[in-house]
Order: C-alpha cells, then sequence, then structure tokens
C-alpha cells in the first residue's frame, strides 16, 4: 500500500466486533481510479488473512452530487413543510415551525461533530426524517393554540401559548416517547450500518420534543400573533360585515 | 360521530384480510411456503442489495472521449474529401469539445470547400464566415448518439455479465451518461470489475515498416496515415518497472493519446496503419481454445461473412507483412502473414493464461462498449453481511414493537392499549403488503424505516386517546368523550402524518440506492397510517361502543386494576414562554429554581396556572438573579394546594381551595384572587374552601 502511499485510517466501527475495520482514504487519494487502485492492493495485501465483508467507494463527482442533492433535499423538505404550516395554519405559525426545525436538524449535527459520528447519506436521511418528525409535534400544539385562541378571546397570548402547550404535553410527551422506544431499539440492536442514523433519530427525537415545548411557540410571542389574525376569525368577520 | 355506514366497515375488513394475506409469504418459514402455489410464495418483497449481499455499481461512460475520437476521424474525411476536390487548406483544427475548424487557403474556394464538407457528413451544422469554416454536430444528433451508446453500453454488459442468465443483475440507464449495474449475490468482484473496464475493442491494423524498421526510434513527425501503438507486453513491462508513469497514465485527465504514451514513457511500441482492416464488429464468435503444438492458450475467431472478405483480402495483398492486432488501444500481436486467409477464422495468439483468453473470448463475441465506462461509485457487500444485517434489523424491528406496544399496554390499559396496538399492527402488515405489490426492495435503512413507522403510528391513537381523556375530565359523558376527542384530534392527526410525509416523499426523489428504500417504507407506512388512524381505530372505537355501551372509559385507570402510565401528572403545568423571550431562545424552563417541582403533579408556585392570567410573576422576572429568585420563590407560601378545576355543569364552576398551609383569612384572599384573575370572572367566594364561577367567555 506504500507504494500508491496511501494513508490508512484505521479504527473501529462502532459496536463493531474487535476484527472489523475500516480504512479511510485522503482528499487527494479520492479519485476513482485512485479508489479502484487501493481496494485492488488492499484486497492483495489482506484479502488472504481477512475476508473482506464489504467495500465501499464513492467517487469525488458522485460524492458531490450527493451532497448537492442532500442539500437540496433538505432546504425543500424544510421549505415544503414551512409551506404546509403556513397553508393550514398562519405564516407566524410557520416561522415558529422553521426555527424549532432549524434548531432540531443544527443540534442534531452537532450530534456528529460531538461524537464523531460518520456523516453518510443515511445520517442525512435522519436529519430530514428529523425534520419531518419533530413538525409532527409542533402541529399538535399549534392545533391546540389555534382552537385555544378561537375560545378564548381575550386571554393573552402568552398565558394562551402556556396553556396550550400545558393541556398538549402529555401528548407530546406519549408520542415522543413511543418513537423514542422504537429508536432505542435500533440503537440497541440494528448494528453498525444503521449505528449512526439511529443515534442521529434517537438525538432528533428528544431534541425535536424539547423544541416542541419551548421553542416552537415562543416565536409566536415575538410576531404579535392576535386572535384576529386567524384566518378562520378574517372569515367570519368578513361575514359579519356582509351581513 | 364515530359511526361508519355498514359498507365502510366490511370495504375496512376486507382491505385488512387483503394487506394480511399479500404480507403473510413475507412472515412465513420457507418450509410452510414451498407447499404454497408458487405464484403467491413468490409475492414476497425483494432484499435490496445491502441484505442479499452483492455488488452495486454506478457507471459512468466518457463521452466526451467519445465526440472527441468522433471529431478526429471526421477531420481525416474532410481532409481526405478536400484532396480529392483540391481545395486547398492551411489547417484543420478541433475547436473546444464538439467543433472542427477549417481554415482555407482561399476564401473563393469557400462554396467548394462547403459542397465538399456536405458530403463527408450531411448532418454537420456549417458556420464560420471567410476562410474559416467551422463544422459541428447539431444538438439532436449528439443527444441521440448519447442515447444510442448508452443503450448499446447496457445491452453489451448485460451479455457480458450475464452470458449464462443466472445472475439477474439489474442495468439501468441513470441520467444521462451512467449505468447502474447491480449484481446480487456475487461474492468476488474483480471479475466483474474486468468485464465492466474493458471496452473490448479488436481491430486489425497493418504495421508501417517504413517509419521505423529498426522499431526502436521514431521521427518525430509520422506520416498523418499512421499511429504509434504500444504493445501489450511493453505496457506490461513498463508497469512493472515504473508503477508510477503507470499511474500517471491512469490519472491524466483528459486520458493521454496513444501517441503521447509512446513517446513520453517508451514503452515498446508499434507504428500502425491507422486504416482498420478488419473491425471486432465484424466477429461472428469467439473462443477460448489451445494451440495444437505447443498447447498454448489462444483465442480463435470466426468472422462474419463481410468480415471474412475483408480478410481475405487484406492478407492476400499484404502477404510477408505485419498485421497488427490491437484490443483495447494495445497491440497484442503483430504476426507475418504468411498467406491469404479466407475461410473467416482466425486466432489470436499472445502471452495469455486460460482464464485471460477464456475472458478475451467472452468479450470479443459479446462485443466492444461504444464508449470507456467507468466506476464511479462501488458498493459490495459480502452475502454473510447482508444476513446478519437481516437478522439484526428482524431483532431491531421485533424489540421495537414489542417496546411500543408494552408501553402502549401500560399507558392505556388493555383494551384501548389493545386497540392502538392492533391499529399498528394492522398498520405493519399493510406496510409489508404494499411493498410487496410494488414490488419494491427492503433495504437495512428500510427496516428503520419500518421500524420508525412502529413508533410513530401509534402517536394517532395516542393524539386521539388523550384527547379523550380531556374531554372527558371536562365532564362530557364517555360517549360523547369519545366522539369529540376523535373528532377534535383528528386534524392534528393528519396534520403531523402529511408533515412527515412531505418529509419522505422529498427523501424519496433526492435520495438514491438504500436510502430510496428508507423513504419508501417511510412514506408508505405514514400512508396506510392514515388509513388506520383515520378509518380503522374509528371502526374500532364504534364497534366497541356499540357493543360494551360503557359507562365509564377505561382510560384513566382508578377503579380497575390497572393503573395508567402517565408520563406528565394530569395536574402538571410548566412554564414555557413569557413575555420577554427571544424567538430564538429556548423559553421557560429547565434554568428557573422551581423546575424540580415541575413533575411532582403538585407544586409550590407557578408562573402559570390554567392559563392563570395574573398569577404572580415576580419570581421569574425579578432582576435580581437566581438567588434572590429562589428566596422569593421560597417565600410565596400558597395557601392552598391545589384549585380543583373539575368544572361544574353549565358555565358555572367550582373553584375548591383544598387544604393547605396559612390561615382561613389568607385562603380565602387567595382564592379570592385566583377567581378574580382566572378567566371565570364573576366568583362568589363561599366560606375559605370554595368558589362558585360562572365562566366568562
Amino acid at each position: 500500500m506504500s507504494r500508491l502511499g496511501l494513508t490508512i485510517l484505521e479504527r473501529q466501527l462502532p459496536r463493531g466486533t474487535a476484527q472489523s475495520a475500516k480504512i479511510d482514504m485522503t482528499p487527494d487519494q479520492r479519485a476513482e481510479w485512485c479508489q479502484q487502485v487501493a481496494i485492488k492492493l488492499i484486497e492483495d495485501a489482506i484479502g488472504d488473512k481477512y475476508e473482506l465483508r464489504s467495500t465501499e467507494s464513492v467517487g469525488p463527482k458522485i460524492g458531490e452530487e450527493l451532497m448537492h442533492g442532500g442539500i437540496l433535499a433538505a432546504l425543500a423538505t424544510m421549505a415544503a413543510i414551512v409551506l404546509y404550516v403556513w397553508f393550514r395554519y398562519e405564516w407566524q405559525f410557520g416561522v415558529g415551525a422553521l426555527i424549532a426545525m432549524l434548531h432540531d436538524v443544527i443540534s442534531t449535527l452537532g450530534i456528529f461533530v460531538i461524537f464523531q459520528l460518520d456523516f453518510n447519506l443515511t445520517a442525512l436521511a435522519a436529519a430530514l426524517t428529523i425534520a419531518g418528525y419533530s413538525i409532527n409535534d409542533k402541529v399538535v400544539i399549534f392545533d391546540r393554540v389555534r382552537e385555544n385562541m378561537r375560545r378564548y378571546k381575550k386571554v393573552g397570548l402568552v398565558e394562551l401559548l402556556n396553556l396550550s402547550i400545558n393541556e398538549a404535553l402529555a401528548r407530546t410527551l406519549m408520542t415522543a416517547s413511543t418513537v423514542f422506544v422504537a429508536v432505542l431499539a435500533l440503537v440497541l440492536f440494528a448494528g453498525p450500518a444503521l449505528y449512526s442514523f439511529s443515534i442521529a433519530m434517537l438525538w432528533g427525537v428528544v431534541v425535536g420534543t424539547y423544541s416542541s415545548i419551548w421553542i416552537a411557540c415562543a416565536g409566536l410571542v415575538y410576531m404579535k400573533l392576535r386572535p384576529e389574525q386567524l384566518r378562520h376569525e378574517k372569515v367570519e368577520k368578513a361575514e359579519k360585515a356582509n351581513a | 360521530m364515530l359511526n361508519l355506514p355498514r359498507w365502510q366497515t366490511i370495504g375496512i375488513i376486507v382491505v385488512t384480510v387483503l394487506a394480511a394475506i399479500f404480507a403473510l409469504p413475507n412472515l412465513l418459514p420457507a418450509g410452510v411456503l414451498d407447499q404454497l402455489p408458487a405464484w403467491y410464495a413468490q409475492s414476497r418483497i425483494n432484499l435490496g442489495l445491502d441484505l442479499r449481499g452483492g455488488a452495486h455499481f454506478l457507471l459512468e461512460a466518457d463521452l466526451r472521449g467519445l465526440t472527441n475520437e468522433r471529431l478526429t476521424n471526421l477531420s481525416d474525411a474532410v481532409r481526405a474529401e478536400l484532396r480529392k476536390d483540391q481545395i486547398a487548406f492551411k489547417d484543420i483544427t478541433v475547436e473546444g469539445d464538439r467543433t472542427l475548424a477549417v481554415a482555407l487557403r482561399d476564401d473563393g474556394q469557400r462554396n467548394k470547400a462547403l459542397d465538399a464538407i456536405r458530403a463527408v457528413d450531411r448532418s454537420l451544422v456549417l458556420s464560420g464566415s471567410g476562410a474559416v469554416i467551422q463544422l459541428s454536430y447539431a444538438d439532436q444528433e449528439l443527444t441521440r448518439r448519447k442515447k444510442d451508446v448508452i443503450d448499446q453500453s447496457i445491452e453489451i454488459l448485460r451479455r457480458r455479465v450475464d452470458e449464462t442468465g443466472t445472475l439477474e443483475p439489474t442495468i439501468v440507464r441513470q441520467g444521462d451518461d451512467r449505468i447502474l449495474l447491480q449484481v446480487p449475490g456475487i461474492k468476488d468482484t474483480t471479475d466483474l470489475k474486468r468485464k465492466i473496464n474493458q471496452t473490448a475493442k479488436l481491430t486489425f491494423h497493418l504495421v508501417n515498416e517504413e517509419v521505423a524498421p529498426s522499431g526502436q526510434s521514431f521521427p518525430a513527425m509520422l506520416p498523418p496515415s499512421t499511429m504509434l501503438v504500444p504493445t501489450r507486453e511493453g505496457m506490461q513491462a513498463l508497469r512493472a518497472a515504473t508503477p508510477k508513469a503507470w499511474a500517471e497514465i491512469q490519472a491524466a485527465n483528459p486520458k493521454l493519446s496513444l501517441d503521447q504514451i509512446c513517446r513520453r514513457f517508451q514503452p515498446q511500441c508499434l507504428p500502425v496503419f491507422k486504416r482498420v482492416v478488419v473491425g471486432g464488429e465484424d466477429l461472428d464468435d469467439a473462443k477460448a481454445t489451445f494451440e495444437q503444438q505447443t498447447n498454448r492458450p489462444i483465442i480463435s475467431f470466426t468472422f462474419n461473412a463481410a468480415g471474412g472478405r475483408a480478410f481475405c483480402a487484406a492478407t492476400r495483398a499484404n502477404i510477408g507483412k505485419r498485421l497488427a492486432i490491437m484490443l483495447d488501444n494495445e497491440v497484442i500481436s503483430a504476426p507475418v502473414v504468411q498467406s491469404a486467409i479466407c475461410g473467416g477464422s482466425g486466432i489470436i495468439t499472445g502471452s495469455f493464461t486460460t482464464q485471460q483468453t477464456q475472458e478475451q473470448a467472452l468479450m470479443l463475441r459479446s462485443g466492444a462498449l461504444p464508449a470507456t465506462l467507468s466506476i464511479i461509485e462501488e458498493r459490495t457487500v459480502g452475502a454473510d453481511l447482508g444476513a446478519d444485517a437481516v437478522r439484526s434489523g428482524m431483532i431491531a424491528a421485533v424489540v421495537g414493537t414489542l417496546l411500543v406496544s408494552v408501553f402502549i399496554f401500560a399507558a392505556y390499559g388493555p383494551t384501548f392499549g389493545g386497540f392502538a396496538n392492533l391499529a399498528m399492527l394492522v398498520n405493519l402488515l399493510l406496510v409489508l403488503a404494499g411493498m410487496s405489490l410494488l414490488g419494491a426492495s427492503l433495504t437495512l435503512p428500510g427496516i428503520a424505516g419500518l421500524v420508525l413507522t412502529v413508533g410513530m403510528s401509534v402517536d394517532s391513537n395516542v393524539l386521539i386517546y388523550e384527547r379523550v381523556r380531556e374531554e372527558r375530565a371536562n365532564g362530557r359523558s364517555p360517549f360523547s368523550a369519545l366522539a369529540t376527542g376523535y373528532e377534535r384530534a383528528l386534524s392534528a392527526v393528519i396534520d403531523a402524518n402529511l408533515t412527515a410525509l412531505i418529509a419522505g416523499v422529498l427523501l424519496f426523489g433526492f435520495g438514491s440506492g438504500p436510502i430510496r428504500g428508507f423513504a419508501t417504507s417511510l412514506s408508505l407506512g405514514l400512508l396506510t397510517h392514515l388509513f388506520t388512524a383515520t378509518i380503522f381505530t374509528r371502526m374500532l372505537l364504534s364497534v366497541w361502543l356499540r357493543w360494551r355501551r360503557p359507562k365509564e372509559l377505561p382510560l384513566s385507570g382508578g377503579n380497575m386494576l390497572w393503573k395508567p402510565l402517565r408520563i406528565v401528572p394530569a395536574q402538571a403545568r410548566i412554564g414555557t414562554v413569557h413575555r420577554n423571550q427571544h424567538p430564538l431562545a429556548a423559553g421557560g424552563g429547565l434554568h428557573r429554581p422551581e423546575f424540580r417541582h415541575r413533575f411532582q403533579g403538585r407544586h409550590r408556585h407557578s408562573g402559570a396556572r390554567q392559563g392563570g392570567c395574573c398569577a404572580p410573576r415576580y419570581a421569574p422576572q425579578h432582576p435580581g438573579g437566581p438567588g434572590r429568585r429562589r428566596s422569593l420563590v421560597a417565600g410565596v407560601r400558597r395557601p392552598c394546594h391545589r384549585l380543583d378545576p373539575r368544572a361544574a355543569p353549565g358555565r358555572q364552576r367550582t373553584m375548591r381551595c383544598q387544604r393547605g398551609p396559612g390561615t382561613q383569612a389568607a385562603r380565602r384572599q387567595w382564592l379570592d384572587r385566583e377567581a378574580r384573575c382566572s378567566r371565570h370572572r364573576r366568583c362568589r367566594v363561599h366560606g375559605a374552601r370554595c368558589a362558585r364561577c360562572h365562566r366568562v367567555e
């Protein structure tokens, strides 16, 4: 291997058996042909002593495309979700959802940095799923906020948000717990290939719940959402005026 | 509200049973499957490559090199045509990667030149002015050609990879210039890679003996009809002697021409005429055999009629000269033509091993790839690793499902928990059935998607049940609480699912390979979940209500053996948002001193109670810092532990002040203030324990 100046970073796979190791290449050796040569060399060098259970090489071109695709997918997902929330509720809710979602996704990325997990495509999928999942909780609370806003028109926004979050609290925590339990099974049993995905999901569930309670609604105060601004109310008012 | 028309109930049952039937082959052991009819047993979910083991390659065709080659050929043809018509030209050059520029000596001859060029190829787009003529291929011509090249490559790859027809490879076009090749169950990819990497372009050329009869030093300027080609032995020697040079040749971008390789690295080279005597496309068959005298492995081949004639004529005219056999830009051998070969067959000798001749013969049989393919992405998974992945994935799925169902049983009891778990199982069956029907393949991330689906599919039941609990606590009858709870929770359930579905669908659109598997199972799970949450659960609840006509819902426990697991105590209230909070800052709680009491059900002080509009708020906002706040909070002693929030019928509501520290007067004062401050404005305080209020809405 030294003939090609291959640098080998050897390290244990997370939760892998002691016999498995991983070989990474440095950036200047990632050209497609070089990867093929490296795989061949590694096979020749250790093939008779070890069994190569899986090889994976992604050329720089594809890597870049996947990266672009991933970023695009992340942006598109968030945009679509925000638009949906806007469409179903009000723009203030959309912004609140966006802030909370960014919080969740960014802190999930942070987990990868802190624990030095592989950020692969699956992990990206986890980040996107978290974006989609964490919004579930928020939608439940938003739904409640909207309902309460119609019911208690005189109550101040802060109290109203507190009330709504508290009323939905049991729901938020129960739904989070069921997903948490399911993902926990993934972390514990699904093996090394899904490890970083499951860890990301697990963390995403925790953080998503946290942000549902403490972050998603906070933005609404700042944006001074008023009951009159609810679409439903507007329509009612217009009808009254017409009558 | 809950009642469903009879036909809908029947429809739901039919769908569920069908789902069970379609999902069943995936769950049955192999022994049972063998006894079932084949069409049914085979409608199983395909396992993806990562679970089955196998190789996945993404190949890219070098279309640029192809266009370049084509332009070079065009320039030769144009040059010949112009000479024939006696049109003087200075130069013919390749400009960029799709244009050829012809510079004429006399622009008076332009029209004549244009005619000559049109005679070469009618489809060319001609432009330029004066003495310069620019030739390029039309766009649609290029696209059509690209498409042809990829289609042809796919066909040839199929023949090469799966000559015996047993491997079931997937070979599909991806995008403009890419081919996805998946071979399940293959263990050693070395052979496969050789088959992909080699174009196997076979041509016969005459050796130009006049250029360098001695064979070593070539003149700087070769005649335009001649080119230098390295021999296979020469390249092998170069690779063995100086691997660096070999690496450089491989890495060069754009690829080095044969001439450049010969001149820079000086392997053994031969000057041959560019004109192709016969090409590999005229081959009919190729076989690996052995030479009779020496028993060396050789390749024997047969030409088709046209090829045989051309070969016959060429050998007859060139007896005594050397004929170079060129395969993939290397001269394999250059035997001297002893006599005219007119039988339509011949042999290729060289330093081959048996395995090489077999492989080479296969390549020649399958035809030359029209473009070089390079592997830009590779994934190989050993079959046993795949089996491991299946095992651990299944364990995770089963454990996940069990944990979730135990959790749900604990939280909502045998009846309602049972409904939720039944809905979850039906959902799982629906997903499996859907994947079987769609022919989607299950990957390891796909299993993760299934487990997530399990976790999320009980969510809607949780939403509904919690809402029902709440409605029941507000004093509705069991029937009405169920109906209202279901109805009110539904919009949140649908919204939540649709948002998650958006993420799933986009993931499917942008993702590739295993991610797609994840997106498929997750999106399918969410879709089927919409069915189970909105209709299936509703059916269960309505049937149960009609059957049991319960006086009390077995949701809140109390009088039963089972006590519900509640993560959040019914009375818990936590501060979450406060007034001066920046939208980007997390609100409320963790740093606030009273947090430790929050989940204890009763609390001594709270910034927000029952949406408490003017409950004391001085502690959290006191500028004196946390220490000061703590002492302030500790100083506030509520005379009542709890104001019973239970609503009395109608618009009246009783607030009850339970035992607590403080005098009766203090209790009364507190009650009075709470009564005034809450939503129930018009209150009369009766004694020290009770206030009766009218709801003001």
